[in-house]
Parts: structure tokens; sequence; C-alpha cells
């Protein structure tokens, strides 16, 4: 057998692959239900019917809502200042964008408690007005903020930038407001790719452990998402719970790759149908 | 008063009103051909001429520390079609957005009819913009592109509806209003760009390189449709490109832009014939630089001082040995080394006192072989001298012994 024979090559690869995933992602995820499911049924049910546990699931959808809310918003206007404008210290500006990617999570929790913590000099400010961050709420909700930013202006920057700046100087041109040259021109040509970057945000959102695990102060029913309110679970040693309450995590997620996949499929379905009229 | 000088006050100057500019045109002509001939342009001043449209006073702009324009000045009159031409790199596309108002300029004064519009944005300037790109709105049809600066003007939707079938009629697009861009030729883009740019009946019309992106043969229709469309609508137009002959062909007026500054403005027969600066010679026509002119039979006036000049073929002829010769004395022999059909003519590279020149033979004269002994006949040059350039003509047509009274 010569090793240029492409069928060859075609199913080692695709040997390989499916071997890797069975061994890194179905194998564990199998266990997950697995044991989710030891104690039966009725285990699984009072586990993720129990009262703390519903409170992780509010409060995770609850979070991830307004993480990907306040994203959208910042996404969408950074991704414009930094391919429709040039200014100083632009190419800075689109390197912090990256930060939360390259820095450990649990240094950005630690970079909230020092901001609003009790030993920040903003502390005295926030306390007279009443507003508790860390510990509570809005600290996680900063964390899933920080953690998930770049996901929805780097998805959108490439494509921006791939459609230069003429469209957009011609709709000025003819007297468009600024808002309607992003909602006729720009929005239409990045609906997709940021579409994407909102599933890539909220699948990270409702993820996150580090970042939150710092800020949360792990208060059963008050500040625990879904997976601090697991690893809690698997600290007491309930497994059934852990896993029953991971595995409600898992399908979360895989709805959401699901997702992911009925939109790309719908762009591409769209640029084919642009390309056969052309 | 000297041809340079002269050319000088009227570059600064501007234009003159359009009724003289006919007469001038001719004197100008005449100037280049005839020997001896003195300047005799009205020196109108046309930045307070009632005809002017567009004016730019001392425009200067700069990207960091290159400066893509430098001191720009120039008029348009009202109605007219200017075309800004100049090597690439020269800042003609630069001087049409500091125009549109899509780039700020760092100095200086914008005027469209009139009033300064250095601080009316973009948006508010009512110019009509073709980009080289097209720009065309990508997710909407040839219909919504069109009509969409109409809706912005909240015009009622019948009259858009009527506006738009009408330009796609004009612009020869009927029943393709459905289409969206991608599936439309490069001259059909480009059509649309043009209706669109027309559509809220702008009174200033801005193209950048209109016709860069779309094949020769298409081009040379697409030239000749615009240039009768523009006149048609009636509307002050610009246009930028590298290509002197679409700017001949098209413009008006041209404009020759040279790293940055305005190197001269007028007609193209003015440009063509008397092109004066030494970068304009060198940039329009199918010129060859030639060293030390004096060297040449008819010229040896100019002395043995070395020296630059430019050729054209025009200026030069060529005939068989035996034909009949109008000049014998001021006539060189000369080797054919090239030849090229050119459909009308045939291209010949001739080898002079060990300069080769082009010159063109028309199809119809004896055709002459590759390595035949020719003779040539230089009837004029233009002699650089700085910045300057000067025409010289043959000493067999001219009378005087000296160059410097022409």
């Amino acid at each position: 057998m010569k090793i240029e024979d492409p069928k060859a090559v075609k199913w080692t690869l695709i040997g390989i692959t499916a071997a890797f995933l069975a061994v890194m992602l179905v194998l564990p995820l199998t266990y997950v239900l697995f044991t989710a499911f030891r104690s039966g049924l009725e285990g699984f049910v009072a586990a993720v019917t129990d009262k703390y546990a519903l409170h992780a699931v509010y409060l995770t959808v609850i979070v991830t809502l307004m993480a990907v809310a306040v994203n959208v918003v910042f996404g969408l206007y950074t991704a414009w200042a930094l391919t429709k404008f040039s200014f100083r210290g632009k190419k800075l500006l689109s390197t912090i964008i990256d930060l939360p990617l390259t820095v450990s999570p649990i240094i950005a929790g630690l970079i909230f408690v020092l901001t609003f913590g009790r030993q920040s000099v903003l502390y005295p400010y926030l306390s007279d007005l009443h507003i508790k961050i860390i510990f509570a709420v809005p600290g996680i909700v900063l964390a899933t903020v920080f953690v998930t930013f770049p996901f929805i202006s780097r998805e959108i920057i490439p494509v921006l930038n791939a459609q230069g700046k003429d469209e957009e100087e011609a709709a000025a041109l003819m007297g468009a407001g600024a808002f309607r040259i992003f909602r006729q021109i720009t929005f239409p040509h990045i609906k997709w790719a940021f579409m994407y970057g909102v599933v890539l945000c909220t699948a990270r959102a409702m993820g996150e452990f580090g970042a939150v695990s710092v800020l949360s102060g792990h208060l059963r029913g008050k500040t625990n998402t879904m997976p601090l309110y697991i690893e809690i679970l698997y600290q007491g040693y309930d497994f059934t719970g852990a896993f029953a309450v991971s595995s409600l995590l898992v399908v979360m997620a895989i709805l959401i790759l699901i997702a992911r996949n009925v939109l790309e499929h719908r762009s591409k379905a769209q640029y084919l149908k642009n390309r056969r009229k052309a | 008063m000297t041809q340079n000088s002269a050319s000088k006050d009227q570059k600064e100057s501007g234009q003159t009103p359009q009724g003289s500019r006919q007469i001038r045109e001719l004197d100008q002509a005449n100037d280049a051909s005839l020997p001896g001939g003195r300047t005799t342009q009205p020196e109108a001043d046309a930045a307070g001429s009632e005809n002017t449209y567009v004016e730019l006073r001392h425009v200067s702009k700069s990207f960091g520390d290159f400066k893509a324009s430098d001191d720009v000045s120039f008029t348009v009159e009202k109605g007219k079609l200017a075309g800004l031409l100049g090597p690439s790199g020269s800042g003609k596309t630069t001087i049409l957005r500091i125009l549109a108002g899509l780039e700020t300029a760092d100095s200086g004064d914008i005027l469209i009819d009139g009033k300064v519009v250095n601080d009316i944005p973009a948006s508010k300037r009512g110019i009509g913009f073709v980009f080289q790109s097209y720009a065309l709105f990508r997710y909407m049809t040839v219909f919504d592109n069109i009509a969409f600066g109409l809706a912005i003007k909240k015009t009622d939707r019948k009259i858009i509806a009527e506006k738009v079938n009408h330009l796609i009629e004009l612009v020869g697009l009927a029943g393709l209003g459905g289409r969206y861009p991608t599936q439309l030729s490069g001259g059909q883009r480009q059509r649309v760009a043009f209706a669109r740019a027309l559509a809220t009946e702008p009174h200033l019309l801005l193209l950048d390189e209109p016709f860069a992106a779309i094949d020769a043969k298409v081009r040379k229709e697409l030239r000749g449709w615009l240039k009768e469309l523009i006149q048609r609508v009636g509307i002050t137009s610009i246009f930028v490109t590298h290509d002197q002959d679409e700017a001949i062909e098209v413009a008006d007026q041209i404009i020759i832009t040279n790293r940055g500054h305005v190197e001269r403005s007028g007609s193209p027969l003015e440009i063509y014939n008397n092109p004066q600066s030494s970068f304009v010679t060198q940039f329009v026509g199918q010129p060859t630089v030639i060293e030390n002119p004096g060297r040449f039979k008819g010229f040896r006036r100019l002395g043995d001082k070395g020296g630059k000049a430019v050729l054209r073929p025009e200026f030069i002829s060529v005939t068989k040995i035996g034909e009949p010769l109008k000049y014998v004395i001021t006539a060189e022999d000369a080797v054919v080394e090239e030849s090229y059909f050119r459909g009308g003519d045939f291209e010949l590279r001739v080898r002079v006192n060990d300069q080769l020149l082009t010159v063109n033979r028309p199809i119809t004269q004896e055709p002459i072989r590759v390595g035949e002994q020719v003779k040539i006949f230089i009837s004029s040059l233009y002699l650089l001298d700085g910045d300057k350039a000067v025409t010289v003509m043959n000493e067999s047509l001219s009378n005087r012994s000296s160059i410097y009274e022409i």
C-alpha cells in the first residue's frame, strides 16, 4: 500500500479523529449520563428538581442572557469602531480585546475582586449606594461578560474588514445616517457571523467556571451557577446529583451546537443561492 | 511675453469664461504648430467667473509624512466634464474624496457653487459619487440600490418607482431591476452605480476611475455612453483616470496631477498641443525622451550643449528612399529596426544617430520593411528646460534663427 493512496490516508485520518473523539468526548459524556441515572430515574429527577439545582439553572440562564446582551452591544460597537475608522491606538485596542482569551479566568476574577472588593477605593462609594458586586449576582455577570467579550467582535471583524468601507461611504454620500447605514448596509452583511458569535458567546457564558468561582462566594441558592453547583455537589460526594446537573448543562451545550450548525448551514445555503443566481 | 510666463498666469488664474474658451483653444492649437506664434490668450480672472461651479483653493492634505495633496488649486465650469489625470499615486483620488467630503483637507478651501463647503459633511453636500469598486449594496436589488438615496429623502413611493424605472431604462438595464449586483456583468454594475449616483439629482457627479474594472472593449463603448449621458443630463462632473486616452476622449477639461499638485489644467487639445511643463510633456501623447537634441538635423542651433527633448510620433515623418522629400537638407538617414501593424497604420521603430524613435506610417502608403534605409524628417520637438517645455520647430519650417524668439 502506498502512502499516497488517498483512500488510505482518508480512512486513517478519519479513524484517528474518531478514536480521539471517542476517548476524549463520547466516553466521558456517556459516563456522565450513566452516573446521572445510576440511582434510577427518580434519583435523577430528584437531583435536578432540587431547589438549589433549579436556582442554579435559573441563575445560569439569567447570567448568560445578560452577558450575551451586553456583549452583543459591546461586540457590535467594537467591531464597527475597529473596522470603519482609523484612529490612534487602534492596534492597541484590537489587542486588548483579545485579552480575555489569553488571560486565565482566575485572574479575571481576581481583577474584579481588587476593583470592587473591600480593599478597593471604590468600595466605600459602592457600599454607600448599597451596591454589592463581589459575592453577588452583579459580580458573576461582570466576570462572565469579561470572559466572553471577544467572541462576538472577533467573529464580525474579519467579515467587516473583507467588506471594506465603500458601501458605507456610498450610503453616507446619499445622505444616510449612521443607524440606517448600519441597519441596511452593514448588518445584512455580518448577520451570520454575528449570530455565530452570539452562539459561541452563549456557550462560553453558560460554562464559565474560573472567574465566576472567584467572584461568586459559592452561596447556595444565591450565587451558584450550574458549573459552581456541580462542583459543590461533586465535592460533597453526591455523584448522582453532580452528574445529573452536568447532564443538563451538556444538553444545553448540545442544543447550542445544533443552533450553530443550523446557522452555518443557512449562511452557506444563502451564499450558494446568491452564487448560483450569479 | 514668452509662452511660458503666459501659461503660468493661466495656470494660476484657472479657467476663462466659456465664450472666449473656444477661441483660445484654436489660438493655442495654432501656437503650437505655427512658428513664432505668440500666445494671445485673454487673461480673464477665472476665480470670479460666473460659470465656475467647483473650485479648490490651495488645498493640502497629508497622510502621515505623505503629502497626498500639495497646494491644489483648480476650477471646473458648470456643466463641464473634467478629468483628473495623473500617474497612480499622484493624488487624484484624494482630491476627489476631499471634494466629496470623504476626506478632510488639512488646509485650503473647497467651493461648490460659490459656497465654501469645508465644514459641510459628505451626506449634506448633495454629491453623486461613483466608486471605483462601484460599492453597490450587495444585499439589495438593482432597483433598491438606485432607490436608496430617494428613500432617505422620504420621497413618495410612487415617485421613487417612477424615477428608478426611468433611470434603469436610461442606463439601458430595463428588465434587470430585480437582480442583485453579483448577478450583473462589470459593465452593467457600472451602469447601476451611475444610475444610483444620479437618482437624487445631484448637481455634481464625481467618478473614481469609472472604467478601470471593465475590459477594454466594453470600456471604449461605455466611455462614449457616459459622455453622451452626462451631456444629456447636463451635470457638472469630475472623473479620475490614469488613462490619458480616456481623459482626452471624454473630458472637456483635463487637470493633470503629479506628486500631489496640479501640473496643468486646460482643454484636452490645449494640453496635448501645448503641454508647457516638463512633466506633462513626458506624460501625454506617446513621448520619446531624447538626449542632446542639437545633434539632429534642423535643430543644430540648439548647439552641442546637451539637454533633453521630447519627440512624439506625429512630429516625425518617414519616407522611403526615392520618394519625394520636401526638406532634403534637414532630413536624416535612418534604419528601420522594428515594425508593428496597428490596424490603421504601421508603428515603426527607426534608429537615427544612435537614437531609437517611434514613427507611424499609414497602411495606404507603400510598406517599409524591417532593415530598410529610410529618410526621416523631424518637424518639431519639445525642448525641456527645467520644469518647462518649449516647442522648437525644424529650421526648414522656421525662418527664425533663435528659439528664444518663439
